[in-house]
Order: C-alpha cells, then sequence, then structure tokens
C-alpha cells in the first residue's frame, strides 16, 4: 500500500516545474504618449455614472461584464452608481437619445461613435472622472445604430478602464472602428498587462 | 458506526502562479475548517468512513510585494477513507476523493471551476486518553490536489498545479460509539 501511495502522490506532483506560463502575446501598445493608466486595487470596483435613458444602462452593464470576463484575479470591476458625484466614469448621450430597438444583424459601422475623455494636472492625476460621451450618426436605421452602440460602448468602456490607444488589427473590439461587440484574445492580453504595468496617470481624488 | 464531527483550520500552498510584467500569486488565506465523517469499525485496527469537508477561504493575490483580496472561496471535499490504530491512541488515516471549488468572484473560475479534482489525503490523529470516551481527537490532515481551471487553459496554462494543504483539526464524535 505504502507505494501506492507513494505513486499516487508522484502521479499528483509530477510536472510542477513544468507549467507554462502564458505569454500574453499577440497584444497592442496600450500607452498615450507613453504615459499608462489603469484604476489602482484600491479604486475597484470602478464607479460608472450612466445616463439611465433608452439602452444605455444595460450596454454599459453588458460592457462591463465583457471586460471583467478578460481577468482572472480581479483586477478590474466595475458598478454603476445613481449619484454622478460619487462617479469615476460618466457615460452619457452626446445629444439624441437612439431607439431601444433590436439591433440590425447584417450590421453598418460607423452608425455611431463614441469619445472618452479625461483630463490631468502637472502631476498626472486626473482632475475629475472620465466622462465617455456617446453620439448617433446621421444616416442610418436604428437598428443599425443599435447594433454599433452594442459595439463601441464597450470599445469605450475599454478605453474606460486604461486601454488608451486603439488596436492596429481591425479585427479587435478595441480597433478604432469596431467590427464585434466583446473583446477578443489581443484586447484582453492587453487589457491584462495595462492592469499590471505601473501606471503614470492617476485616478482622480475621491 | 459512529458520526464525527470536527473543526479546524486549514493552510493552502498557491493555486496560481503567473506573470503578467511581474510575479502574480493567487493564494487562498488561512481557512476555518469544517467535517462531518460517518466510521464503520472493520474486524482489527482498521476504520472505514466517509467524509464531508468544507471549508471557506479568502483570496489574495500577490504582486510586486503587496496583496489584495480577490473573493473567496469555497471547497466541498468528499472523501473515502480507510484509518489504522496504531496503538497509545495514535491513528493514522488515508483517504481518497473528489474536491470542489466554488468561488465568489468569477477571475479564474469565470468558466467554472472544471469540476471535481481528485484529491489525496493523509492524516494523523490522536486522542488523549482522558478524552476517549467522547471520542476526543486531535488530528493534522494532509492533501494534495492538482488545480486548474477552464478559465487558466483558456489564457494558455498547459499543466495544473500541485495544491498541498495541511490542516489542524479538532473532532468529537457526536453520534454512536
Amino acid at each position: 500500500m505504502n507505494a501506492r501511495i507513494a505513486l499516487t502522490i508522484a502521479v499528483l506532483t509530477a510536472g510542477c516545474s513544468d507549467i507554462i506560463t502564458p505569454s500574453r502575446t499577440p497584444r497592442y501598445l496600450a500607452d498615450a504618449g507613453g504615459d499608462t493608466f489603469h484604476w489602482p486595487a484600491d479604486r475597484i470596483p470602478v464607479r460608472y455614472f450612466v445616463d439611465a435613458r433608452g439602452a444605455l444602462p444595460r450596454l454599459v452593464r453588458t460592457g462591463l461584464s465583457a471586460w471583467e470576463d478578460q481577468f482572472l484575479y480581479g483586477e478590474f470591476r466595475g458598478e454603476v452608481v445613481a449619484d454622478s458625484n460619487l462617479a469615476d466614469v460618466i457615460v452619457r448621450w452626446q445629444d439624441s437619445v437612439p431607439a431601444d430597438v433590436p439591433p440590425d444583424t447584417a450590421g453598418a459601422l460607423g452608425a455611431c461613435d463614441g469619445v472618452t475623455t479625461y483630463v490631468v494636472d502637472s502631476t498626472k492625476t486626473m482632475t475629475g472622472p472620465e466622462h465617455v460621451s456617446l453620439r448617433v450618426r446621421l444616416g442610418y436605421t436604428f437598428p443599425q445604430i443599435a447594433a454599433c452602440f452594442r459595439r463601441v460602448v464597450t470599445h469605450e468602456l475599454g478605453h474606460s478602464l486604461g486601454i488608451l490607444s486603439h488596436s492596429p488589427a481591425t479585427t479587435d473590439l478595441m480597433y478604432g472602428t469596431p467590427a464585434i461587440e466583446r473583446p477578443t484574445e489581443r484586447d484582453r492580453n492587453t487589457a491584462q498587462v495595462v492592469y499590471h504595468t505601473p501606471a503614470t496617470i492617476f485616478p482622480p481624488r475621491r | 458506526m459512529s458520526i464525527h464531527a470536527s473543526i479546524g483550520a486549514r493552510y493552502s500552498t498557491t493555486l496560481v502562479k503567473d506573470s503578467v510584467v511581474v510575479p502574480i500569486e493567487l493564494q487562498p488565506t488561512l481557512a476555518p475548517v469544517v467535517q462531518l465523517s460517518l466510521r464503520d469499525a472493520f474486524p482489527g485496527p482498521w476504520t472505514g468512513d466517509a467524509t464531508l469537508d468544507v471549508s471557506h477561504a479568502g483570496l489574495d493575490r500577490r504582486e510586486s510585494g503587496s496583496s489584495v483580496s480577490a473573493g473567496s472561496v469555497t471547497n466541498v471535499a468528499l472523501l473515502l477513507g480507510l484509518r489504522r490504530r496504531l496503538g497509545h491512541g495514535v491513528a493514522a488515516h488515508l483517504g481518497i476523493g473528489g474536491l470542489i471549488y466554488s468561488a465568489s468572484e468569477p477571475g479564474v473560475f469565470n468558466h467554472g471551476s472544471g469540476g471535481p479534482m481528485p484529491l489525496v489525503s493523509l492524516s494523523g490523529a490522536y486522542a488523549p486518553p482522558i478524552a476517549a470516551s467522547h471520542g476526543l481527537e486531535l488530528s493534522a490532515q494532509y492533501d494534495l490536489h492538482r488545480f486548474i481551471t477552464p478559465a487558466l487553459r483558456s489564457v494558455g496554462f498547459n499543466r495544473a498545479r500541485p495544491v498541498h494543504r495541511l490542516a489542524i483539526a479538532l473532532s468529537a464524535r457526536v453520534l454512536g460509539r
């Protein structure tokens, strides 16, 4: 029996030195002019205030969930808060609110756009919350616009969490004009690397 | 046949060692453990048992000299074992079974735990003569399983990591003799 026990333990422990740590490639650069940002551990969950009109609350929750799924160790989590004064990120429609309709499955790029902005002071500390603005573009149907925002909201949330630049690959969510709704492997690797790289831009003080 | 209950504390080695720019470790904190065992005496010094083992630990992410909570995890194990009295109140135990993880946060459990993980357990127990009538025992338990989850596989981990756990527990007979 002793020999069997030893064999069992040997089998269970065998190869412990052969575990390969994933390389996190492929990925792309996520800095802005050499500066990097991520929300520090003591600011997790990041607080998002969301314009309650239309589909935006649902789109933001879906987008946050998509990004949270990319992390293994709880590096990023977001929560929606009701008070904009408590927010780290404010997500709003820039002008008109699109109808909340089922998305067009054929797809149409460019039916909407978004921008994520922040202001830093001389110490590279944000002076206030990040702002995500979402805009409807003219000449598209509501279903086309709905499909566009499913991609663009999650894309902008990627900027808000720390991917400050665009992917050069057209197939990535973080490409300038995203054609998909969820982060790719490259997006995931990039986000994970961002959250373990020392930041040079700091979040606003609470 | 008798039923025994145990309470104690458990230490676990690292579940995941990773490197993303810097080395990262994911390790359970010291955890309370509760066990319920059904024992049946065989002829001679042997006893067979079935044990339900439950422990709940925080998960710490360690990197760059700091430690951050990454949620918590509950372990439930079911073990079938053989126990042998060695004399002078000392007994040795060997168990095999399965262990499942249930976590409070997705993270490495984002796609589930991957099902039961095989577990082998070795332990030693001491029953002081003065407490023998209540079946009181102090035990040191070691067990081993290999840890990997579907989420870890999906990012490129190729093998499960051996996880060693050590528990100190105090048990008492609650039913039977």
